[in-house]
């Protein structure tokens, strides 16, 4: 009887698991197509603003030897309690937040570094602005991506507890 | 690290890759004059593309390793075996190569997570 009760729970967790995997994967995949976006942009604007000042007027050669970053990432570990079908069951998920924040506290916008000169063609901001997009995408894909990895590590470990039941 | 709390993004990729994320204000340079991005190309050796991987996997003050995927392809085994949460490894594009996500780690994983003898 209570092996039944604890059956009942864990089923009622792993189908919860299993739900909210799936939910996560397809965010992922939607992130992933506005990163791949935001990086062809950036990718196509970089090339153009480059054709228009010349190969050597923008490559790494202007990149400074001292360097600052100016956006950081903060991870938070904490513990999602997700309900269940049943209400007297909870299913817990640990999960890291992955907070991006910029240095400039005036502004949320990084200014485009002056390396490549003080006339520099809007192609670059432009692509700057999509490798900005980019940074922000890429910060929510690998909140994503931890909280996949984590489901699958409950839901494995819920799988053996069943079978360890069930055998 | 600089003045700023957190933790960085790291770059590997080619030089397109890395100026526009360089660009976007995530390189430094740290006290011991490492950078935390690495350029790959034609020239670079395998050898010097592990010894960068693994730098950047091995720092404590990186949270993202962004990795373009056809260099990814080349250092597979270090990125399939990486089971820490921290650094968060994730493939990009690069200009010339396209995204594909059957070679992506993380998507191949989450395929194999399910099989029908779990619903039984």
């Amino acid at each position: 009887m209570e092996n039944a009760h604890k059956l009942n729970e864990i089923n009622q967790k792993l189908d919860k698991c299993a739900c909210l995997y799936i939910e996560s994967y397809q965010s992922l995949l939607t992130l992933r197509e506005l990163l791949n976006k935001a990086l062809d942009d950036g990718y196509l604007n970089l090339s153009k603003a480059r054709s228009i000042v010349g190969c050597t007027s923008l490559s790494i050669l202007q990149i400074p030897s001292e360097l600052e970053a100016k956006v950081s990432i903060e991870t938070n570990e904490k513990i999602d309690i997700v309900k269940t079908d049943d209400p007297s069951v909870d299913l817990e998920v640990p999960s890291i937040q992955f907070n991006l924040s910029v240095s400039n506290s005036d502004s949320k916008e990084i200014p485009l570094p002056s390396w490549f000169g003080v006339l520099t063609p809007l192609s670059l901001k432009t692509s700057q602005k999509s490798f900005c997009r980019s940074l922000n995408l890429a910060t929510s894909i690998c909140e994503c991506q931890t909280r996949l990895n984590e489901l699958g590590k409950v839901y494995q470990d819920l799988l053996s507890e069943k079978n360890k039941l069930m055998n | 690290m600089s003045n700023i709390k957190g933790k960085l993004i790291a770059v590997i990729g080619d030089e397109d890759t890395v100026i526009g994320f360089l660009m976007s204000g995530s390189g430094e340079l740290n006290k011991s004059r490492q950078p935390n991005y690495f350029i790959y190309d034609k020239n670079t050796s395998l050898a010097e593309l592990e010894e960068a991987i693994r730098g950047f996997i091995n720092r404590d003050d990186i949270a993202v390793l962004l990795i373009v995927q056809y260099v990814a392809d080349m250092v597979r085994h270090v990125i399939d075996n990486h089971a820490k949460i921290t650094p968060a490894i994730l493939e990009i594009p690069s200009k010339e190569h396209a995204y594909d996500p059957s070679k992506d780690f993380i998507l191949k994983r989450a395929q194999r997570m399910f099989s029908a003898d779990d619903f039984k």
